[in-house]
Order: structure tokens, then sequence, then C-alpha cells
């Protein structure tokens, strides 16, 4: 049951990570497009373009960086894997999620941390408060510890079907 | 060394060989560091945020959208079908087809699986269908790819711009010539097949048929004009260049070939999306990696190892290009760059190397990790297209990794091929 659930909840954050990230990286291509625009045909160069564009990216590598987690579309060398079949196979698996999910609690902590020592800064054009950039830390580690975990889960569960597998288009 | 020094190294190294994606060994192995280092892992995280505010990265995910859109848009089978009305007819010609079409495709988009996968699903079962081994036709696209990031505009030469704190438009512009000498190679090896083979060129086109080819290709043709006219001509920064060919892609697909539907945005959005986060998770988890590194001050110790090779520079050169060739092989070209990053720069600036020539080198040789087996995208790439098996592309390939490397030998000891068209700029 909590197996179920918790492949369900990485599957929600998927979802809403990708899409979350489709829409910022068009308006960050709108945003860039109407900077080139401005300064080409208006002569204006635009003060908060960059500083916005750069936000949105940040969200966006951490958001599909994290999505790669439940996808396992991040490139790994498969020499030793490939060598392996069956229990040891799965067991190493398990234990490279299992680094995964320290890396993500890690992360989760140690950017808590730091959105927690930044709070009250403000970006140097638009003047936004810096914890919309700094939370991205914080939340990338959180997904890739959900993501990992529910890897790891499922693997003891053969009724879920493995994301990897199914994942891309 | 201290034992951070070798969580950085033998630590990393071990959780590579597991089978843990680079991203993630970056980010433990800079954990790991830290904590022994007993400096805060809030640094972790401060290190990953600012490793992607980052203008110049920016360019990543839009080049990498300009080809898939080009790709979905109907541009690139348009650029396919110009090229071949230039060279079918010679003897070897539908494979200098695919190699001209990807010189094409890449003035508009900078990465070597994009290349790959645009001029192989369309080049691969044509091939074949007119006598080409599939593993030679195979082969070739991944060849082909490699032509992607060396013509500008190209990802890895952003990174290393970054990395290395040069002109991207530089760095950009000194690939031209070695993707051209490429390109060239390529084409003579199509030729000695086709001759060895027997297979005779197609049909002549007939004026009527060139005229037919560039009209329907001039959307396609006019990419490149726009996006390096506009880098070169001083109208807009690489970036801005790469929004812009990502945004002319999405024009023409959707209002003039009326062939990507505003639906399948999100599609093409996000599997271009996932190919950046590949190489931006690298990016970001080495950002402190790079920082413990250059804090152990290992670059500076490697890089007098490498000086020590030999009183020759051009040994020393050479042993360099040997090592990244094996270590392109088994990594990830981003993750190598900013790993070694810091002792190419001090070794390059010992032996008294211009910066642009050794970013030419460095970004030509990884860039050639690629396509080398056991690890190179454009050949899992082109493996996905022509279900043909890594093993047997790799076979296939011996004669154009000999011309890659013939290239990458040209522009280590020849400065002039990377740097003759600095003047221009």
């Amino acid at each position: 049951m909590a197996v179920r659930l918790l492949d369900r909840i990485s599957a929600a954050a998927a979802f809403v990570s990708a899409y979350v990230a489709v829409t910022m990286t068009l308006v960050m291509l709108f945003v860039l497009v109407a900077q080139v625009a401005a300064r080409y045909f208006f002569g204006v160069a635009l003060s908060w373009s960059e500083e916005l564009s750069l936000l949105l990216f940040t969200w966006v590598v951490l958001l599909v960086g994290s999505l790669g987690v439940r996808e396992g579309f991040h490139v790994r060398l498969t020499l030793i894997p490939d060598l392996l079949k069956g229990g040891p196979a799965r067991w190493l698996a398990r234990l490279i999620y299992l680094g995964i999910l320290v890396f993500g609690v890690m992360l989760g902590v140690g950017g808590y941390s730091y959105v927690a020592a930044t709070v009250g800064q403000t970006s140097a054009a638009i003047a936004y408060p810096i914890e919309a950039l700094h939370l991205a830390a914080p939340v990338c580690g959180a997904l890739v510890a959900v993501h990992a975990l529910s890897r790891i889960m499922s693997s003891f569960d053969p009724r879920t079907p493995d994301p990897a597998l199914v994942a891309g288009d | 060394m201290s034992a951070a020094a070798w969580i950085l190294s033998a630590g990393f190294g071990g959780l590579l060989l597991l089978g843990m994606p680079f991203a993630f060994a970056l980010g433990l192995a800079t954990l790991a560091a830290l904590i022994v280092s007993d400096i805060e892992v809030i640094a972790l995280a401060q290190k990953m945020i600012s490793g992607s505010q980052s203008f110049s990265l920016l360019a990543i995910p839009f080049f990498v959208l300009a080809g898939d859109l080009m790709t979905a848009g109907g541009l690139s089978r348009r650029l396919v079908g110009v090229a071949n009305v230039l060279v079918r007819h010679v003897t070897g010609g539908l494979g200098m087809v695919a190699v001209i079409a990807a010189i094409f495709f890449a003035a508009i988009s900078g990465s070597a699986p994009a290349t790959t996968a645009a001029i192989g699903t369309i080049m691969i079962p044509e091939m074949e269908k007119r006598g080409y081994d599939r593993a030679f036709a195979t082969a070739l696209a991944v060849s082909a790819g490699i032509i992607g990031p060396l013509i500008p505009p190209s990802i890895p030469f952003v990174i290393w711009g970054v990395i290395a704190e040069q002109s991207i438009a530089r760095l950009f512009l000194s690939g031209l010539v070695p993707g051209i000498l490429l390109g060239l190679g390529l084409m003579v090896l199509c030729w000695l097949y086709a001759r060895r083979h027997r297979i005779a060129g197609e049909e002549r086109a007939t004026g009527r048929e060139m005229r037919q080819a560039f009209w329907d290709g001039k959307w396609a043709l006019g990419g490149p004009f726009i996006i390096l006219g506009g880098i070169y001509g001083g109208i807009f920064t690489p970036t801005e260049a790469a929004v812009v060919g990502a945004f002319y892609a999405l024009v023409v697909g959707m209002f003039v070939h009326r062939e990507v539907k505003l639906r399948d945005l999100p599609r093409i959005t996000l599997r271009s999306l996932r190919t950046t986060a590949i190489v931006m998770f690298i990016i970001t988890a080495a950002a402190g990696f790079g920082w413990l590194v250059a804090f152990e001050q290992l670059p500076p110790k490697i890089a007098s190892l490498l000086t020590a090779v030999s009183d020759e520079s051009w040994v020393v050169l050479l042993t360099i290009n040997a090592l990244l060739l094996l270590i392109g092989a088994v990594m990830d070209n981003v993750a190598a760059m900013v790993i070694l990053g810091g002792v190419l720069t001090t070794t390059g600036n010992g032996l008294g190397m211009d910066p642009i020539h050794l970013g030419a080198m460095v970004t030509s040789n990884l860039t050639i990790g690629m396509a080398t087996p056991p690890f190179g995208y454009a050949l899992f790439v082109g493996a996905a297209v022509s279900r043909v098996g890594i093993w047997e592309i790799s076979k296939a390939m011996w004669p154009m990794l000999t011309v890659m490397v013939l290239v990458l030998l040209a522009v280590t000891f020849v400065p002039a091929v990377s740097l003759a068209l600095q003047g221009l700029i």
C-alpha cells in the first residue's frame, strides 16, 4: 500500500515538475525574444529579462534534473551493472538509488539552511525576494529524495512498473 | 593526498564504476569531501544554484530546442533535400548528402546527438535502400553528428567558454575549419566506400529539381544566416542567438511548413528539456566539485605532472590528447570538461598555448568521445535510430575515427586551423 502511494506521489510530482518546467521554458523563450526585439527594433535594453530568465533557468534545470531520477535518463557508465544479472543487479540498482536518496536528503537539508540563511535578500535588478531562487535547491532535493525512495520501494514490489522503462515519447 | 582529495578522485571514480549517474557521483563526492573537510553542507546547495546562474549556459536549452523544432518542423528534411540535389550524382553521393546535410544542420544546432538523430533518421534507411551496409550508414550518421558541435554554434564550446572564461563567439569560430575538414574527410570515405562496393551515384538532379529543392529549403537555409549573421554581425549574444534560432524554427515549423501543432509544443519542449537536464545537472552538481578540487589545489599538481612528461611541448600535447581520448571514451564529455577544466587551462598556460587554440583542441577531442565506444551519446543515438548494435557500429567506425583523429592532430599542431578565422571578429 505504502509502495503504491509513494509511487503515485512520485508520479504526480514528476508530472507537475515536467509541465511547470515546460511553461517556464516557453516563458524564457518569449521573454528573451522580446529582449532581442526590444533592443534591435526599438533600441530599448530591458533591465529585467535576463534576471527573470536566469531565475526560471535554475528552476527548470533542477526540476527536470529531479525528473531524471524517476525516468532514469541521467547518463551513467553501465560496464559493471551490465555484467550482473538477477539479484545482484537489483541490489546494485537499489544501492545506487540509496546514494541518490542520500544526495537528495542532504541537498534538501542544506538547501533549507541556505534559504533560511539568505531570507530577506533581494535580487540585483528586479529585486525579487532571493528565496524565489534559493528555494529551488531544497525543492529539488526533496523531489530527488521522493523519486529515489519510490524507486527503491517499487523494486521490492513486482506490480509497480519501472517508469524508466515506460518514460519518454 | 588529503582525505578530501582521495574522495574527489578515487571515491568519485568508484561511484562511476558502480554505475552511479555522473551528476550524482559528482554530488555525492562533493558532499563527502565537504563533510571530511568540515565545511557546512549548505555549500552544496549554494554551489548548485550559482552553477546554473549563467546567462551563457542558458544557450544550451535553446540550442537543443532549436534542433528538436527543426526536425519536428520539417526543416531538417528540407536541408537533406538541398544536399541531395547538390551531390547525389557523385560516386558515394548519398553518403555525402548525409555529411552536407549535417553541415547545414550544424549551423543552427550545436549538438552531436541531435545532428545524428536528425540526419540518421532520414539518411540511414535511404542509404541502406541504395546498397550501403546498415552499419556503415549508421557509423556515418554518428560521425556526421560530430560535425554538429564543431561548426558554430556549439553546446560544448559554450560549456568550455564558461569553464575557461573565454569568448564563446571566438571559440565557436575556432571550430569552423575543423568541422569542415571533418566533413571533407568523411566525404572522401564515402567515395572510397562506394567505389569499393560498386555503388553508383544517383541520377544528376535537373535544373528544375535543383530550383525546387532550394525553394523548399529556403527557410531552413535561412536559419544559419540569422544565427551566425546575428552573432558575428554583433546583433546578439550566443545565448540570444540560440533563443532566436529556436523561435525561428518554431515559427517556420508552425506557420510556414505547418508541421508543428501548438499541442505538440509541450512534448517537444519536454524532450529538449530532458536532453538539457542531462547536461546541466552535471554542470550544477560539478560546481561544488570544481570548487573543492581547486581548494585542494589539485589542478596545478596534476598540471605539473603532465608538463613533466617531456621537455618537448609536442610530446606533452600528444600525451594530453591521448589521455583525453581515453577519458572521453569512458566518460561523459561535459563531466570530463568540468572536472578537468582547471588542469587543462593550467597546463595550456604552462605551455604558452593560445586559450582559444586550447579550447578548440580540448573541445574537438572530447567531442570525438561522443562517437567512441563504450560511452558515446551520438553512438547510442545512432544505434537507437538504426537498431544496429553498438559494437557492430563501432567496428564500422574505424575509418571515420581515423579521420577524426587526423583532424584532431591538425587542430593540435597547426594553430592556424583553429585561429586563422579569428581575425574576422
